[in-house]
C-alpha cells in the first residue's frame, strides 16, 4: 500500500494506491471524498470565541458584572466566525446552531462534535471534539478534546452524551489520555496525531468498548469518591472478560498496550491480565467468560451489601441506607464527597468491598 | 511517515456485517434498556419495552388498587408512562424504575381527586394568620400554608404508598427527584427540600447559601425533623393528624421571614431585603434604604436571597432574568431592557433545542424535571421522525415529517373479546382464502382399503375397489410469494363515534381473518397528535408491525385494536400517511404483493404545501405507487359514511362503501364484504390462471 500524500493528520486518508477511502480507520473501498485539511487551523476562530465566551460567562457567573457585560456576551454569541469548509468558507455564530454544526461536519468530514448543554442559569456550556465512529462497537470514541467549557456536565469523566442521528447516545472518552499517550509513542519528541489516534482507537477498540460500559457509572463514580480503587478495577476488568473479543485482543496486545495500561491509564489487573493473555490457550479463553460470569455476582452482592449499610446522615443523624443518599445526591455527588468521606464511618465496609474486589480480579488472573 | 495500516476486524477485512460482544449478550435483557441509547439492537430494546410497559402497568394497577378501583378486568390507566427520567444522565437502571415510580404516584394522585390534607385544614387555610395569630401579610401568608399544605400532604402521600407493594419504585423516584434538586432560589425549593427530601440532602456547606436560605433551612429543618422521625412509626390513620400539625408548624416557623401586614402589595413583589429581625435573622420585609436599584449584576451562581415565590417557567428566560435579577432590570432604560431581551434571544438561541426532530437533549429534560412529583416532557411510547416524499405531479414533490410509534397493548380483555364477537360476521365473511399467498387446498384423495367411504364412488363397489376417500390439505405457494397486507385506518376526529367502532370491527375482522393464513400483516391507525413537549405532527399509531409493535401476535394485536380511543381525534394527513404506511409495507414485502385495506371517512386532508387539494393529494398518491408497485399493488378502500361514489372508484380495485345507516347493522356490511370476496376470489382465480 502506498504512502498517503495527505497531510499526516488522522486515519481519515484516501489511500491512492489500494483506492481507499479510510474514515476513522474503517476502509471504503472505491469511496472518493476530498483530503482533509488540517483541523487546528480551521477551528482556531471558533476556539478563540469559545473561550472569549467562557471567560465572560465565567466573570458573571462567579463574580457578576454590570448590564453592559450582557452585551457583550450577546456580541460573542452572534458574531460570525468563519469555518473553512471543502468548497467555500462558511460564516456561522454560537447562536445558530445547526449552521455551526453542518460547518464543522463539513469542514472536518463528520469527525468534529460541538456539544451544548445548558445549565441551571440558562447559559450554554460547549464541548468541542474530535470523534472516531466504530461502525462495529457499541460506542464511538472521543480522541481529541478542542474545548471544554468549565462546569460542562461530566459526571462519570469515561463518558459523553452526544446527540446521533437524532438520539443521545455515549460516546467514549478516550481524549484525556492523548497527552499521556504522546509520551510513550515519542518520548522527549513530537508523536504524530495520527500515530496517536492508531494508539487510542486500538485500545478502545480492543480494551474500553468492553471493559467500559454505561451501566457501570452508578457503580465507577462511587468507587472514584469513595476511593475505591480495586472495585473499580475489578469491575472493568469483569466487563473485559465478558464483553471482549479475546482472541482479537490476544493479537492486539503490544508493548505499547501494555504501558498504556501501566502509564497512561493505571489499570494494573487489566495490565496484569493482557501480559498473560497472549500466552493462553483458546480453550482457557473460551472458558474465561464462563468463569467471569460466576464471579460477576459476587461482585454485585459485595456492592449491595456495601449500599445497604446504614448510616447517620443529615442534620438529624438519622439512620438512612447509604443507597438513599447516593441515589438521591448523584448529580452532587462531587459537592458532597468530603462530607461522605469525614462524616461517614464507612472505614470496614470499604475494607471488606476492595477485599472481595481483590479476591475476584485474584480469582480471575489465577485463571489465566 | 509510515504507510497507513487498514484495521481488519476478526482477523480479516470484511464488510459484512458483525457486531462485537455487548452486555446484553451476557447479563440478558432488562428493562433499564429499554430506552437506552440506540446503539443497542432496536429488537433488544423493544423486548426491554416489553419488560418496561408490564412494570408500569403493574404499578399502576398496585396504586388503582389502593384506591378501590376494579383492576381485574377493564383496568385503564389515567395517566400515560412518564418516560422522562430515562432520558436524563441518571444511570439507567435508577432511572428505569424512578419511571414507573413517577407514573405510579402519578395513576395514584389522579384517581384521588381530592386534597385530603386540604380539606381537613379547610378552615386554617381560609385565614391561617388568624388561626396562627402571627402579624403577617394575611395574603402572602394564606398562599404560603398552602404551598407547605402541598408539601406536606405529598410526603404523607409518598409515606402511606410506601408501605405497600408499589412503593420502591416511588422511593426510587424520589431519590431520582432530591438528585434533581437544584439552587434553592425559593422558600418553596427550601420547603421541598425540607420536607420532601430532609433525610436525603447533606448539609450545605458554608458560604454556597445566601444567610436568609440558611437560616430558613436551619429552623425549618428543626421544626420538621420531629414529624419526620415520627412519619415511618405513625400508624395509617393518624398520618392525617401528623400532617395537619405539620402544616401548622411550618407555617408558624415561616411567618418570623414573611412580609408585615401593613407591606402594600406592591412591595412583596420587591426583592428580599436582609433587615435584622428576631436575633439576627433575616425577613423577606422591604426596607426603604435597601430597595435601592442597583446597576450591578449579582454573580449567577449565587448566593442570591431567595424569592418569596417560584422563579417561574425555565423557558421563559427574560421572565427568569427579571426574577434573579429585580434591582438591575429596574433601574435600566427601556432600550437596555431590550438589550436583556436580546441577549436572552442568543442565549435561548445558543443552548436551547435546535432541531425539533431530534430527542430532547438530557440537559433540558433535568431542567424541566426540576418540577417534581408532575409529568415530563417525554411520556407515553418513545416517537421517532420519519421524512416521506410523494411525487404529486410530473414535477411537484411533496416533502413531508411523519412521526410513529406502537400503540399500547390494553389490558382490558372483555373489550377485547367484545371486539372479536362484534367483528365475527365480517371475519366469517373475510375468512375465505381471500389474500393468494400460502393457499390451503384440501384435496380428495381416492383410495382402495382404508378411509372414510365416499359415497360418490359407492355406486362402483361392483366393478372398482376404490370406495374410499381421504382428506389431505396441501400448500401450494402463490408464485408471487408471500404477500403483506396493510391495514390502513383513518382515526381522525372527522370520524363520527360510530364510524370509529366500524374502523375498529373492520379492523379486527380484517386482522382475525389473517391469522392462521402465512400473510404478514401490518395495522396502523393515522391521526395527528402530540410527538413531544411542544411539537405536534402526523402520528401513525401500529396497531401490529411485525418489527415496532410489543404485539408479538395477531392475537395480541387484539389488545393493542381496543386500545384505540372509541372517538377520532387529531387532523390526518392523508396522502403522507398512507405513503409512509406504504413505504413500511414495502420494506416487509421485499418486493411481493401489497393489499393495502384503507377504512376511512373519505374526508382527506392536506398533507403537503402543494396547490392540490387533499383529495388530489390522495389520488396523486395512489397513481404514483400504482405506477411503481405494478401488478404488485390491490387496494380496497372501505369508505365509511359514505353513500355515493369517492371519485377513486377508477383508480382503485375495489371500494366498499358503508353508508351511515350501515355503519351500525354489521351483518349488511358483513353482506357486503361477502360480495366483495367473491369478486375477488374471481379475480384471483384469473390471477393464477395466468401464472
Amino acid at each position: 500500500m502506498s504512502q498517503t500524500k495527505w497531510p499526516d493528520y488522522s486515519w481519515n486518508a484516501w489511500d491512492e494506491g489500494s483506492q481507499h477511502y479510510c474514515v476513522g480507520g474503517n476502509v471504503f473501498p472505491g469511496y472518493y471524498a476530498p483530503p482533509i485539511l488540517d483541523l487546528r487551523p480551521v477551528l482556531e476562530p471558533l476556539l478563540e470565541t469559545l473561550q472569549e465566551y467562557d471567560g465572560r460567562r465565567c466573570q458573571l457567573e462567579e463574580h457578576g458584572g454590570e448590564i453592559d457585560d450582557l452585551a457583550g456576551i450577546t456580541e460573542v454569541l452572534t458574531q460570525k466566525v468563519t469555518i473553512k469548509g471543502w468548497g467555500r468558507d462558511q460564516q456561522v455564530s454560537l447562536a445558530n446552531q445547526v449552521a455551526l454544526q453542518q460547518a464543522l461536519f463539513q469542514a472536518s468530514n463528520y469527525t468534529v462534535y460541538l456539544d451544548i448543554r445548558q445549565q441551571e442559569n440558562r447559559m450554554p456550556l460547549y464541548y468541542l471534539c474530535r470523534t472516531h465512529h466504530d461502525y462495529w462497537g457499541e460506542y464511538s470514541l472521543i480522541v481529541e478534546d478542542y474545548h471544554l467549557s468549565p462546569r460542562y456536565p461530566l459526571l462519570d469523566e469515561r463518558f459523553a452524551k452526544f446527540m446521533h442521528f437524532g438520539h443521545e447516545v455515549y460516546y467514549l472518552r478516550l481524549s484525556p489520555f492523548r497527552k499521556a499517550a504522546a509520551a510513550i509513542l515519542a518520548p522527549g519528541h513530537f508523536a504524530s496525531s495520527r500515530a496517536l489516534d492508531h494508539l487510542l482507537y486500538t485500545a478502545g477498540r480492543n480494551v474500553f468498548q468492553a471493559a467500559w460500559h454505561e451501566d457501570q457509572r452508578l457503580a465507577v463514580v462511587v468507587a472514584n469518591h469513595f476511593g475505591l480503587t480495586h472495585f473499580r478495577q475489578a469491575i472493568e476488568l469483569l466487563y473485559l472478560c465478558l464483553s471482549g473479543e479475546l482472541c482479537d485482543l490476544r493479537r492486539a496486545v503490544n508493548d505499547q498496550l501494555l504501558r498504556f495500561f501501566g502509564e497512561v491509564y493505571p489499570q494494573p489487573a487489566i495490565q496484569a491480565f493482557l501480559r498473560q493473555l497472549p500466552r493462553l490457550e483458546g480453550s482457557i479463553i473460551n472458558d474465561l467468560p464462563q468463569q467471569a460470569l460466576k464471579l460477576y455476582p459476587r461482585l454485585s452482592r459485595a456492592f449491595s451489601d456495601f449500599l445497604e449499610k446504614e448510616v447517620a446522615w443529615g442534620r438529624q443523624q438519622a439512620r438512612v441506607p447509604l443507597y438513599k443518599i447516593i441515589y438521591g445526591n448523584f448529580s452532587r455527588l462531587g459537592f458532597i464527597v468530603s462530607e461522605l468521606q469525614e462524616k461517614l464511618n464507612l472505614q470496614e465496609e470499604k475494607e471488606t468491598l476492595e477485599n472481595e474486589s481483590q479476591a475476584i480480579i485474584d480469582d480471575l488472573l489465577s485463571l489465566v | 511517515m509510515t504507510a497507513w495500516q487498514p484495521q481488519p476486524y476478526a482477523g480479516s477485512y470484511s464488510t459484512g456485517y458483525r457486531r462485537r460482544r455487548t452486555k446484553t449478550d451476557w447479563a440478558g435483557i432488562t428493562l433499564a434498556d429499554a430506552f437506552k441509547s440506540h446503539r443497542l439492537d432496536y429488537f433488544l430494546r423493544l423486548q426491554a419495552q416489553r419488560l418496561f410497559y408490564q412494570a408500569v402497568r403493574k404499578v399502576q394497577k398496585g396504586v388503582a388498587a389502593l384506591t378501590g378501583a376494579q383492576v381485574e378486568t377493564g383496568f385503564e390507566p389515567k395517566v400515560k408512562p412518564q418516560l422522562g427520567p430515562c432520558y436524563t444522565s441518571y444511570p439507567a437502571p435508577l432511572a428505569a424504575y424512578a419511571a414507573i415510580g413517577l407514573t405510579g404516584f402519578l395513576e395514584f394522585e389522579a384517581r384521588v381527586s381530592d386534597q385530603i390534607l386540604f380539606a381537613h385544614l379547610e378552615d386554617y387555610l381560609e385565614n391561617p394568620a388568624k388561626h396562627d395569630k402571627v402579624r403577617v401579610d394575611h395574603e402572602v401568608y394564606e398562599k404560603m400554608a398552602k404551598i407547605v399544605c402541598w408539601h406536606v400532604q405529598t410526603r404523607l402521600l409518598l409515606e402511606d404508598l410506601w408501605r405497600h407493594p408499589p412503593a420502591f419504585t416511588i422511593e426510587l423516584y424520589r431519590l431520582f427527584a432530591a438528585s434533581q434538586l437544584g439552587a434553592l432560589r425559593s422558600v418553596p425549593d427550601i420547603l421541598k427540600a425540607v420536607i420532601l427530601f430532609g433525610d436525603l440532602l447533606p448539609d450545605w456547606p458554608e458560604g454556597k447559601l445566601h444567610p436568609l436560605t440558611r437560616h430558613l433551612l436551619t429552623d425549618l429543618s428543626e421544626t420538621c425533623a420531629p414529624f419526620l422521625s415520627r412519619l415511618p412509626h405513625t400508624q395509617d390513620h393518624k398520618l392525617l393528624a401528623l400532617g395537619m400539625d405539620w402544616v401548622r408548624a411550618v407555617c408558624r416557623c415561616l411567618a418570623p421571614y414573611l412580609p408585615d401586614p401593613e407591606s402594600e402589595t406592591e412591595r412583596l413583589k420587591e426583592p428580599p431585603s436582609l433587615r435584622g429581625r428576631q436575633g439576627g435573622k433575616h425577613s423577606f420585609s422591604p426596607e426603604e434604604e435597601e430597595t435601592e436599584l442597583s446597576e450591578d449584576i449579582p454573580p449567577l451562581l449565587g448566593p442570591h436571597p431567595p424569592s418569596l415565590f417560584d422563579t417561574g417557567d425555565f423557558k421563559d428566560l427574560v421572565k427568569y432574568l427579571v426574577t434573579i435579577w429585580p434591582k438591575t432590570v429596574q433601574s435600566r432604560e427601556d432600550e437596555d431592557l431590550q438589550m436583556l431581551v436580546e441577549f436572552a434571544r442568543a442565549v435561548e438561541a445558543a443552548a436551547g433545542q435546535s432541531r425539533e426532530w431530534e430527542d430532547m437533549r438530557f440537559d433540558l429534560v433535568e431542567l424541566f424535571l426540576k418540577n417534581i412529583f408532575q409529568e415530563g416532557p417525554i411520556k407515553g411510547n418513545p416517537i421517532s421522525g420519519q421524512e416521506v416524499c410523494l411525487r404529486l405531479g410530473s414535477e411537484e414533490v411533496g416533502r413531508g415529517e411523519i412521526f410513529d410509534e406502537p400503540l399500547e397493548l390494553s389490558d382490558d380483555l372483555p373489550a377485547c373479546e367484545r371486539l372479536r364477537q362484534e367483528s365475527y360476521p365480517i371475519t366469517a365473511a373475510l375468512r375465505r382464502n381471500l389474500y393468494p399467498s400460502l393457499e390451503e387446498m384440501p384435496e380428495t384423495e381416492r383410495l382402495r382399503s382404508s378411509g372414510s367411504l365416499d359415497p360418490a364412488r359407492l355406486p362402483q363397489a361392483d366393478f372398482s375397489e376404490a370406495i374410499f376417500k381421504r382428506y389431505r390439505i396441501r400448500d401450494r405457494a402463490d408464485p408471487r410469494g408471500r404477500a403483506v397486507i396493510l391495514i390502513a385506518c383513518d382515526g381522525s376526529a372527522s370520524l363520527s363515534d360510530e364510524e370509529m367502532k366500524m374502523v375498529k370491527i373492520l379492523a379486527a375482522a380484517w386482522l382475525n381473518a389473517t391469522m392462521r393464513s402465512d400473510i404478514q400483516v401490518l395495522a396502523g391507525l393515522y391521526t395527528s397528535g402530540r410527538v413531544r413537549e411542544g411539537v405536534s405532527g402526523p402520528v401513525v399509531r401500529w396497531i401490529f408491525h411485525p418489527r415496532k409493535t410489543p404485539a408479538l401476535s395477531r392475537v395480541e394485536a387484539f389488545r393493542a385494536l381496543a386500545s384505540v380511543p372509541d372517538e377520532g381525534r387529531g387532523a390526518q394527513s392523508d396522502a403522507l400517511s398512507l405513503a409512509f404506511m406504504l413505504k413500511e409495507a414495502r420494506r416487509l414485502a421485499r418486493g411481493k404483493m401489497v393489499y393495502l385495506i384503507v377504512i376511512s371517512d373519505c374526508k382527506f386532508n392536506k398533507s403537503f404545501h402543494s396547490g392540490l387539494s387533499g383529495t388530489e393529494e390522495v389520488h396523486a398518491f395512489f397513481q404514483q405507487a400504482y405506477a411503481e408497485l405494478s401488478g404488485k399493488l390491490h387496494t380496497t378502500l372501505v369508505a365509511l359514511g359514505v353513500s355515493g361514489e369517492t371519485g377513486l372508484e377508477s383508480l382503485l380495485d375495489k371500494v366498499i362503501p358503508v353508508s351511515d345507516e350501515e355503519l351500525t347493522d354489521y351483518q349488511a356490511v358483513a353482506g357486503r364484504i361477502s360480495a366483495y370476496v367473491s369478486s375477488c376470489l374471481r379475480e384471483r382465480r384469473r390471477w393464477l390462471a395466468r401464472c
